[in-house]
This record gives C-alpha cells, structure tokens and sequence, in this order.
C-alpha cells in the first residue's frame, strides 16, 4: 500500500472504533433497539480487507458497520440506520445487522450465522456466467464454520472454480464459547485445506491483511478459482451489547487488548509512512468529527412511514 | 453536564438493578471506565461513562432497580477535559480535591448531603461475589432452594461450571452421613426431599423410604436387556397355540434320559417331515434348514437361555443327553457363549420337571415355533405349540402334533 491507503485505512479504523463507541452509547441510552454487535479491536481486519478488495462484491455478518463504511456507505446512512431512520442505509428496517447496499456491491449483515456464506456462492457462480473478473468476498466469523452450509459451499466453490474469496475472522469465540470447544482445532483453515489455496494472517496487522486480500484477489481474477483466508483477531467487547463477557479473564482481555491493532498501525503509520503526531491527530479528529455528526444526523432523521411496512417484502417486477 | 441513564443492555430489558458503584462521588471519570455494574434481565454487565470528568451525582442506591432511560448519575464534564479516544492519559486526576466545587446545576434536586459519600456506596452484604467459572441458572435456583451457599460450591467446583447435580452432590456430602448417601443412591433421591439443617443419618433416609413406600431401582444388565429385545420381537410375532397332550408310557419306561432329551430326539424327527418347522423368514423368502436344529430354554432364577442342539437329527440319545448336562453345566457358571444360541428353528421349553401341568411359550427369535412341555398326569403329558403364523398354517401344525404323538408310541424311537 502506498502512503494514501495507509493514512485512509487508518482514518477508517479509527472512524469506526469511534463509530462503535457511539453506537454503544445510544444504544445504551435506548436510541438504538434489536442486537448491536461491537466490531472493536477487529478493525483492521475488516477496514484493510475491504480497501484490498477494491472491486467485486462483499458479502458479510451482522458484525459489519465498519466494513460497510469501508465500502464507502456514509456514516451518517450506517447510524441512521442503526437508529431505524429512513435515511438509513436499508430505510431503518434493517437495523444494525442488515446493511444492505446494492449501488455498493456490499450485501453485508445477514442474522443468520453463516446463512450469507452459500448466497456468496451463488453470487459467485452468477458473476462467473456473467465473465466477469471482480471476484466475490464473503467474511465470517470461526464459529461459522461449523455450520454444514460452510462446507457445502467450499466444495461447490471450490468444484465450480468460482471466483470467491472466503475470509474468517477467527476471534476465537462463538458469543460465549471458545472455538476449541467446538470444533477439535483452533485453526480454522484446516477446513479449507483439502479445497483450496489458504492462507493464514495476523488480524490485528492492518498491512498484513490488506497484502493477503490483494494477492489473493489478484489470484482469483486470474481464474485461479477460490482462495480461503484465516485471520486471527480478537474482539474488545462482549458478543453483542448484551453479553457480559465473563467467560474471558482479565487477563485474557489484557492479552487481547494488547494487540490493539490501531496503536500498532499507528506506529507503522509514523515508522514506515513518516506521519508526524499532528498528521495523525488531523486523522483522528476529523473522524471524530464524522461520527458526531452521523449522530447528529441520525438523531434528526426521520422516522418511516407507516407504508414503508409493506415495500420490499416481494421482489419487485423488471 | 453528562447524563448517564440506566442502559438499554438487551432488546427485552426494561429496567436494570444497580448492583454496585465502582465510582465514588466526586471521583475523576476517564472515558471508557467502569461507573456502575448493573443486573439486566440477561446478565450483570458493566456501565462504562463515554465522557471524560468528574461524577458529581448519583441517584440510585445499590440494589435499586430503575427502569431503563432514568438518570442513574451526573458527570460533571468542565472539570476536567479529556480526549475521546486516549484513555490513557497521563494522570493528573488522582485528587479530587473537589468538596463540592460545583453546586449541581440549576434543577431542583438540590441535594444537600454533606461530601461524606451520600448513600451510594452502602457496602451491603449482596454485593456480587466475583468467582471464576459459572453456575447454572438451574443451580443457582437449586442453591437457593436447598439453603446452600453458591460461593461454597463454585469455591469446591473452581473454575468449572457448576450444574444443579454439583449443588445435589455438595448438599448430599455436608448435611448426610456416608451411610445416608449410600442409601440416596441406592433410592435415587435427591437431597432435596429433606430439610437441610442438620446432619441426616441412614435412619431417617431409611425412614423416608418405608413411609413413601419407595421400591428399589436396579439397573438392567445387558443380559437382561439382551432378553428384553427378544421377547419384544417374540411377542410382534402373529402367533397361534395348539393344546394337546401326549402319552407318557414309553417316556416313563426310559428314565435313563430325560424327559427333554427324549423329546428332542423326537421333535427332530418330526420336523424332517415337515420343513416348515425348519423354517426362518428372511425378507423376501423363506429359508429351510438342512437340518433340525432345536434350542432349549434353560433358565435360572435371573437369567433366560435358548442354547442350541444343531442338527438334533443326526444325533444319538446319547449325545443329545451330553449336550443337554452341557447346558445345564454352562448355565451355572453363566459361560453360554454366543455361539451356543444360533441356528435353531424350533424350540422346546420344559417347565414339567418344576410341577407346572399346562402353559404355553413364546417363540425364540427368528424361530419357527416352539413346544412348551407340561408335567406328567396319568400317564399323559400335556404339550402346547406355539407356531408362527406367518410360516406353519394351523393345518400343518395339527399334522405335526399327530405325527409327535404317533412316534412317540412307537418304541422303535426308544432305541439306542
Ligand atoms: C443459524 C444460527 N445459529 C445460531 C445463531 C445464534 N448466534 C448468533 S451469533 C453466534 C455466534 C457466531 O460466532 P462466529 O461465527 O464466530 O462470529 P463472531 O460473532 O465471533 O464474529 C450465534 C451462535 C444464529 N444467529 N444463527
């Protein structure tokens, strides 16, 4: 990446951890209603695999606002809807797990674990007919990939050859159990092995990850065919808003914060890209800056329409 | 001036208890510290301050339960700034010197509680007991029924998650004797059929059992249970029974056998005549065995055998008694072997010996039929088929009934 792309990605990951603590505020002061699940601590993955997925199509977890800022959705479109705004992203019905953006080619937010997984493969298969060579990315969590869905779209993915991209974010907890608890491995790659290319990569390592996603990307719209991705990363908060998080110690939580992937960029951004404290400051600001008015925004917008209730429930006639 | 307000932690809640204060008045807040841990409908969660001062208000008392949305504290933001996302600062807080640098703000409570901390921070006794590992919502209701101290049995089960059988087990070890608890496992009775608030000793157990009139659970062994599947099958069977009796003089005249080896020297005979007394239904066909092969019931007070006499037809009285004192022998040291009960296709079971005149059996396995062979009577002894339906018609079994009774006045059949 070149001195652009690193500062960008690191005012986007500091804009969504700064999102994140403002959509857990409102959440807690009731703004905000159904699940809020926190990305912090796993931003770099989801901020640097976006940038290095440049085109193509995304397909995500309910865990996805940063991504689908990454993607380019306004913060103020992503809070709105968080906040079950009109002017949100999925017209304030979708809520925090379903931020849809077809003009983004970002289908993210799905409920259903691993329920998106087998919807990128058709997406992929789809995009294959069509020639074209954007390639698809699905990203999902480790406990995903117990589900018989995940396996079922490796092997179709990796039989067709389809230009897909899977990316599991290994944070090593399904809500309150711990990988190794259910699945006999803590390295969830081994699964794809037999299938696929694999690659494995520190989640906490913004640079790391973008690299990895761009190779493989680069691989996929050669025709390679599909490329399976672990990254290992670690999540700050509960599950969601109403996990209590008592089955990690202290610590454990020490160990993991430890890690926090923006400090380490931070000190990439000022070793290898030059930035001076100011530059950085100036970053961190303005994305301040852009969630308090995503905020403002939200709060302001208005509600739906009681009619809203009855659009895109049926597909609608071409 | 920052409000913070009882959280929303889940979709469901709507008001949150105030479990415990982890700031005091007047105390500097950081962005990002604990204020409060608080009860929601699904857990006891931690209320973090988002803005950075000093916490110049607190309106909830531990244990409190308000609804969601209520102003739980104030955080007086001017007295100290503070950066959004660098909670590390350098401190410079440490001492708040405060008193009561400001006075509220307008609104009316104008609470006039000198600074010696006002209400909040009453260390009352429930305060949560922070154990590692977990308890069960189930265990945690048993604890509570039982009078047991959950802190005593998370303490005992460290680091583990505790279920309601560890409170079951804790409770049995502290309030019954050994010989109580042998009793309770025996009975399988849960401790909590007692009033936990002295030592229980096996009289009282005992007691509780004789007044409830509690029978004993004994566990099947896989012999019994072997048992059990077969005589369910044998009773799907679509069965019929035919009552006869058969003249016993000859038997009686050779009594250096028995009654049985007699027998099944005879039924082999017979059912060389008639193949469907050889008879195994197999999924779409019948198959008939080359030979007349019988098992016979031996059994003692526990246990039920069918070993097998294969190709009885080919064998001498002799050999056939040997087999049988064979039996008899396996039997009392329980040595049957698998072996031994496979190939038969008809049985015979013989309650005689024991006085009982008349009943009828049920058919071992995937067998053909089976004769149940009462006790002497004026010379007569009574004998019942049991036939399976599906492969011996009732005309055939009375043919076969015939010819047992024809051969067995022929002394010829007494031979060797
Ligand atoms: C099919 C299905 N099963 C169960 C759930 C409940 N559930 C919600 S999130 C979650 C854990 C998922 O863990 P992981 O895939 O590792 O994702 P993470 O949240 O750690 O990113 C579960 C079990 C669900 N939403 N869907």
């Amino acid at each position: 990446m070149n001195k652009l792309e690193a500062e960008n990605i690191y005012f986007e990951m500091v804009r969504g951890r700064a999102f994140e603590y403002a959509a857990k505020e409102h959440y807690m002061q009731g703004d905000i209603s159904g699940f809020l699940h926190l990305d912090i601590g796993q931003e770099a993955l989801s901020v640097a695999a976006v940038k290095a997925f440049e085109k193509g199509d995304i397909f995500s977890t309910y865990r996805e606002h940063i991504m689908a800022m990454a993607r380019g959705i306004e913060p103020s479109a992503v809070m709105a809807e968080l906040f079950g705004k009109a002017s949100g992203v999925s017209g304030g019905k979708g809520g925090s797990m379903h931020l849809f953006e077809p003009s983004h080619f970002f289908y993210g937010g799905d409920a259903i674990v691993g329920g998106h997984i087998p919807n990128a493969v058709g997406c992929a298969y789809a995009r294959k007919l069509q020639g074209s060579e954007d390639g698809v990315m699905v990203i999902f969590g480790d406990g995903a990939t117990n589900g018989g869905a995940f396996f079922e779209s490796l092997n179709n993915a990796a039989t067709q050859k389809l230009p897909l991209l899977f990316l599991c974010e290994n944070n090593g907890y399904a809500i309150g159990t711990a990988i190794t608890r259910a699945a006999p491995f803590k390295e969830q790659v081994k699964k794809a092995e037999p299938y696929m290319l694999t690659y494995s990569v520190d989640g906490m390592d913004a640079e790391a990850v973008y690299n990895v996603v761009r190779e493989a990307q680069t691989k996929i719209q050669e025709g390679h065919g599909p490329i399976f991705i672990e990254a290992f990363t670690c999540r700050f908060e509960g599950h969601s808003v109403s996990d209590s998080n008592a089955y990690r110690s202290a610590q454990e939580m020490e160990h993991c914060k430890a890690k926090d992937p923006i400090e380490h960029f931070k000190a990439v951004l000022r070793e290898k890209y030059l930035l001076s404290d100011a530059d950085i400051s100036t970053l961190e600001e303005k994305a301040q800056k852009e969630v308090d008015d995503a905020v403002t925004f939200a709060k302001a917008a208005a509600e739906p329409e009681v009619d809203a209730l009855f659009e895109h429930v049926f597909a609608e006639e071409v | 001036m920052y409000e913070i307000v009882m959280p929303q932690l889940s979709d469901s809640m709507e008001e949150g208890k105030l479990i415990a204060w982890k700031k005091h008045l007047g105390e500097h807040v950081n962005v990002g510290d604990v204020i409060a841990e608080v009860e929601s409908d699904k857990a006891i969660m931690e209320v973090q301050s988002f803005k950075a001062g000093m916490l110049s208000e607190v309106n909830v008392k531990e244990g409190d339960a308000v609804p969601v949305g209520s102003v739980i504290a104030r955080i007086d933001t001017g007295a100290k700034e503070s950066k959004a996302h660098e909670p590390k600062k350098v401190e410079a807080k440490e001492k708040p010197v405060v008193k009561q640098v400001k006075v509220q703000e307008t609104v009316a409570s104008v609470k006039e509680e000198p600074k010696e901390e006002p209400h909040a921070v009453v260390k009352s006794g429930h305060t949560a007991v922070h154990l590692k590992g977990g308890i069960s919502p189930k265990a945690r209701a048993k604890a509570a029924a039982l009078g047991v101290d959950v802190a005593k049995v998370m303490t005992k089960n460290a680091n583990q998650t505790v279920h309601a059988e560890d409170v079951d087990a804790y409770a049995k070890e502290r309030y019954f004797t050994p010989k109580a608890r042998k009793l309770l496992q025996a009975y399988h009775l849960d401790s909590s059929l007692f009033v936990l608030d002295h030592k229980i000793d096996s009289d009282e157990v005992q007691h509780y059992i004789d007044t409830n009139e509690l029978s004993l659970p004994k566990a099947l062994t896989s012999m019994q249970k072997a048992i059990i599947l077969n005589v369910t099958a044998s009773a799907a069977k679509p069965t019929f029974h035919i009552y006869e009796s058969i003249d016993a003089a000859l038997l009686e005249k050779h009594t250096q056998h028995s009654i049985t080896a007699w027998l099944v020297k005879i039924f082999a005979k017979v059912m060389m005549q008639h193949e469907n007394f050889r008879a195994k239904l197999l999924e779409n066909a019948i198959s008939i065995a080359p030979n007349a092969s019988l098992s016979i019931a031996v059994a003692d007070d526990n246990n039920l055998y069918m070993p097998v006499i294969k190709d009885a037809n080919k064998l001498t009285i002799d050999e056939i008694s040997k087999q049988l004192a064979a039996f008899k022998k396996k039997l009392q040291s329980s040595s049957f072997s698998a072996e031994d009960m496979q190939g038969g296709s008809f049985g015979i079971s013989n309650l005689g010996m024991l006085g009982v005149k008349r009943f009828d059996a049920m058919i071992n396995r995937d067998e053909s039929g089976i004769m149940a062979i009462g006790g002497i009577e004026d010379g007569k002894i009574s004998i019942t088929l049991t036939a399976d339906h599906r492969l011996i018609n009732g005309y055939e079994a009375a043919l076969f009934m015939n010819d047992v009774k024809k051969e067995l006045r022929e002394p010829l059949n007494f031979k060797d």
